[in-house]
Formats: C-alpha cells, sequence, structure tokens
C-alpha cells in the first residue's frame, strides 16, 4: 500500500468515527464503508490508538469479538465561531495589539455583547 | 467535515456572491476569474475581491501560468476545503485572544452612557475629558453597570475553551 493512500485512509478513518462521536463504530462496519481490507484497517487504527486518537474498545457482538472505535477527540464544530462577530471579521488583520483597531472599542462587537447581555437579563 | 459547513463559512465571509463563486469553484476544479464571471454573473472586481478574500483565509489557492501568445499571467483558482478545519481552529485561537482582551479591559474600567439612547458607552476617563456629557448627542451620560456584559464575555471564553480543548 502506498503511503500517500496509507495517509488519505488514516486521515478518512479519524474523521468517520469522530462523527460517530461517543457512540463510536464497530471495527467491521468501518472497514465496509471505506472499501479497505480488515488488514490495512486493522494497522491504522491500532496506530491512531497508539497516538492517542482514538480508543479500542472489545466488545461481543452477535456472539463474535470485535473492537469498537470511539474518538477521544470530538469533531470539530464552527457553530460558536459563526455566532461571534469576531469570527471571521474582514478586519481581524487590523484588530488587536499595535493595530489601529481594538477589541475593546469595537463597535460591533459592543453591539453583540451588549445584545446578548440584554437577552440574558429579559431571560 | 461536510461541505454544508464550508459554505457556511465561505457565506459568512463573503456572504451569497462568495458561495456562488465557490460552488462554481468546485463544479469547475480550476478556473480563471473570467471563467467563474461568465458562469456566476458576479462582475469581475468583486469575482477578484472576494477570491483574495477566501485566500486570505486559505480557502481557495491560485497558480499563475505564463500564456505562450501574450506573454500574461494567467491567474487559476482552486477551492481548498480540506483547509476548513485548520481554518477553524486557527480562528478559535484568535478570537479567544479578542475576547480575552476585550474581558479585560472591562474588568479594568467604568463606564459610562448617553441616557438619550443608543450612543454607545464610554470610559469614565473619556466621560470625565467630556465633563459628563456624550460625546455624540451632549446628552447627559449616565453609569453604566457592564456585570452582564462581563457573564457574556465569560460564557463565550469558556465555551471556546471547552470546544478547543475537546476538539
Amino acid at each position: 500500500m502506498s503511503g500517500k493512500r496509507h495517509e488519505n485512509l488514516e486521515y478518512e478513518i479519524l474523521r468517520m468515527i469522530k462523527e460517530k462521536g461517543q457512540e463510536g463504530i464497530l471495527q467491521s462496519q468501518l472497514w465496509k464503508l471505506i472499501k479497505a481490507t480488515s488488514r490495512e484497517g486493522s494497522r491504522i487504527s491500532m496506530r491512531l490508538e497508539r497516538a492517542g486518537l482514538v480508543e479500542r474498545q472489545r466488545i461481543l457482538h452477535e456472539g463474535k469479538w470485535t473492537y469498537k472505535l470511539v474518538a477521544k477527540k470530538k469533531a470539530i464544530t464552527v457553530d460558536t465561531l459563526i455566532e461571534l462577530p469576531c469570527g471571521f471579521c474582514y478586519l481581524q488583520e487590523k484588530c488587536g495589539a499595535g493595530n489601529p483597531l481594538s477589541p475593546c472599542t469595537c463597535p460591533r462587537l459592543n453591539q453583540w455583547v451588549e445584545r446578548e447581555a440584554g437577552r440574558k437579563q429579559d431571560g | 467535515m461536510s461541505e454544508s459547513r464550508l459554505f457556511e463559512v465561505i457565506f459568512k465571509l463573503g456572504g451569497e456572491e462568495a458561495v456562488k463563486i465557490a460552488r462554481q469553484l468546485k463544479k469547475m476544479g480550476r478556473a480563471t476569474e473570467d471563467d467563474i464571471t461568465k458562469a456566476t454573473g458576479v462582475n469581475l472586481n468583486e469575482v477578484r475581491k472576494i477570491l483574495f478574500k477566501l485566500r486570505s483565509f486559505s480557502l481557495v489557492s491560485s497558480e499563475s501560468v505564463q500564456d505562450k501568445n501574450s506573454g500574461w499571467l494567467i491567474y487559476y483558482w482552486m477551492l481548498q476545503p480540506d483547509r476548513l478545519e485548520s481554518l477553524i481552529r486557527s480562528q478559535k485561537k484568535r478570537v479567544l485572544e479578542k475576547l480575552e482582551e476585550k474581558l479585560a479591559y472591562e474588568k479594568s474600567h467604568d463606564f459610562y452612557r448617553c441616557v438619550n439612547g443608543p450612543c454607545g458607552k464610554i470610559a469614565f476617563e473619556e466621560a470625565v475629558e467630556s465633563f459628563f456629557r456624550c460625546p455624540k448627542c451632549g446628552g447627559p451620560l449616565e453609569h453604566f453597570d457592564n456585570t452582564a456584559v462581563l457573564e457574556v464575555l465569560e460564557r463565550e471564553i469558556r465555551k471556546l475553551k471547552e470546544e478547543m480543548e475537546r476538539e
């Protein structure tokens, strides 16, 4: 198996395991989804475990012993960032210490924070 | 990360036209600014502006090729969906720094606000200089209790830190 294919497969497997959250995914199901051989898959999952990225839990499934893979880290989310006015602000490069703009006096951030504060008090 | 997330971020960066451009790039794989203009109907200047903005966040990349006949450089643009995760991680760090800076400022200052309405709040030092009159409309200033503001900032900082720890 080429190094590049191996790397891509590793990334893909980790992504799929992360998406399953705390529920995890059975090794056998995962290999079918990514069309990898169980040998390829097992090697990768062991490597991910050694790197501290996933946990392999030995479980009995339909009368057979298998492994369930659970990610130690959750899939990355963007919701909080999208809600915040600084999230993807177009003035970001000009904002902060040593720059002409500052988060301390930014009108957009002020408005947002005060609106949220008002909502909190109303609720 | 799902494709819808990618377009959600792109929308946040450049609105509906940026999404149109990104979708077109995804369809074409590699395209010039002219190709994008023709396919989307977005004017050339706007296409350039959006592409440069998306490039500054590493969501698109470009390569230049010299035209054999004219000798001019032609730019080809490509979408980079696989950069989204690292962009989100770095943005979270940046935003966290900004919120922490804002929180420190709010904690170390006393604020005053115009009684007339939405002129915004000013720090005590500035209020003294203007003899407790609003610098915008001249109305009287009253003390502004920023406890709720501090709570919102602390909540958002906590949320971001927790997300960064578990992702």
